[in-house]
């Protein structure tokens, strides 16, 4: 039996390919189709006809844009045969390690704007005590505001928790940290329009989406996000510590209605009490990654302190 | 800065530009992909993301030089058209 033919068909590829690398011209062509084919491909069209269909190029063109080990990475990956599902794995896992705020948790997301955690409170919402017990436990609780309050007593409490978040700020140390900004979680008072506003009140506000391709949208992305991630631990620290210590508690409860006097009696100063530090909590060096007690507290004195 | 030019000089021009030295050309004739393959395997990423550099930085020269030529005022070709008087 003659085999040649059908050797020689085999080793065409190979010989083509050697070809081609031995071609000024086809060994550019061949070195693009390797390396770098996205830029072969019409990088107008790449948000249109691909939501519900195909993110695989919306993300290697953010890869392609920002992170040249990434997007290397993940054509040799393409090259090797990953299915969908595993280029979208592996870029996630990726993209989470730049960016570990931005909740992308499939590529499909990317037919979108950057995901924001958009998280404000409706506190005279009938929904607050269901989608948020402890905290509409905690604004009835300490300030006596429900779904039957006023907007004028909602008003009063707000000014109320502003004061009371001023002392707060000013001890300087934890848990008091992590109270302040529970306080200003639960009456919009943080400055993040992510934590101050409900996802409504955030598009009717007209914030423009943030863009996958603008890295600077990237970093505003990650960076608000990651402080809505500090103040909701911190808020769910001073949840626990209200119900662990007692003293905290009825500190918070007499200034309160400490600071409920003053103003009925238009009285701008009064004096605020809070029970003895115990230890003394450092603060993180830096408040780019985490959200213990430590990355809180600096997070206030950056953020907030005067 | 391009007044004055003919056709022939930027031939001449352009065909003395220098072959660049890509690392992605270099690797693609040192290694020879396994059979059944188009590309080489088994590289480096380090060396991988070199040559990615290299190689979008050599598409973006190509590109800016593109669009400078489409900025050239119209060159008389200097090349007798005989179906013109047609």
């Amino acid at each position: 039996m003659n085999t040649g033919a059908a050797t020689d068909l085999l080793d065409a590829g190979e010989l083509v390919i050697y070809a081609m690398s031995h071609d000024g011209h086809l060994s550019l062509a061949l070195a693009g189709a390797w390396l770098d084919p996205f830029h072969l491909s019409d990088q107008d069209c790449l948000y249109e006809d691909v939501l519900d269909t195909d993110s695989i190029p919306i993300a290697l063109s953010v890869a392609h844009s920002h992170w040249p080990r990434l997007y290397v990475e993940a054509i040799q990956g393409l090259h090797s045969g990953w299915t969908s599902a595993e280029f979208s794995a592996f870029f996630c896992a990726q993209f989470r390690r730049y960016y570990p705020d931005i909740p992308l948790g499939d590529l499909g997301n990317m037919g979108y704007d950057v995901p924001l955690t958009i998280c404000g409170l409706e506190p005279l919402s009938f929904t607050l005590a269901s989608e948020h017990p402890r905290l509409a436990a905690a604004l009835e609780g300490y300030f006596t505001i429900n779904q039957d309050s006023s907007e004028k007593d909602f008003d009063s409490a707000h000014s109320i928790a502003w004061r009371i978040t001023r002392s707060l700020i000013g001890q300087d140390c934890q848990p008091y940290a992590d109270l302040a900004l529970m306080l200003m979680y639960l009456f919009a008072q943080t400055g993040n329009d992510l934590l101050d506003h409900t996802i409504d009140e955030f598009w009717d506000a007209g914030f423009r989406p943030l863009y996958w391709e603008r890295k600077e949208d990237l970093e505003e992305a990650q960076r608000a996000n990651h402080q809505v991630s500090i103040v909701l631990a911190a808020t769910e620290r001073a949840l626990a510590t209200l119900d662990s210590r007692p003293d905290i508690a009825a500190a918070l409860r007499n200034n309160i209605l400490a600071v409920q006097t003053a103003i009925e009696r238009n009285n701008p100063d009064v004096s605020l009490d809070w029970p003895a530090r115990g230890r003394r909590a450092r603060a993180a060096r830096s408040t780019k990654r985490g959200t213990g007690p430590g990355v809180g507290l600096l997070f206030v004195r950056d953020c907030y302190a005067d | 800065m391009f007044n004055g030019m003919t056709s022939h000089n930027l031939t001449r021009i352009l065909s003395a530009v220098e072959p660049v030295d890509l690392k992605a050309l270099a690797l693609l004739r040192q290694r020879r992909p396994q059979p059944g393959r188009w590309f080489p395997t088994g590289i480096a990423t380090s060396t991988l993301v070199e040559a990615t550099h290299d190689l979008m930085a050599y598409t973006q020269a190509c590109r800016a030089a593109a669009g400078r030529l489409r900025q050239l005022p119209p060159i008389p070709l200097g090349i007798p058209i005989e179906e013109w008087p047609l």
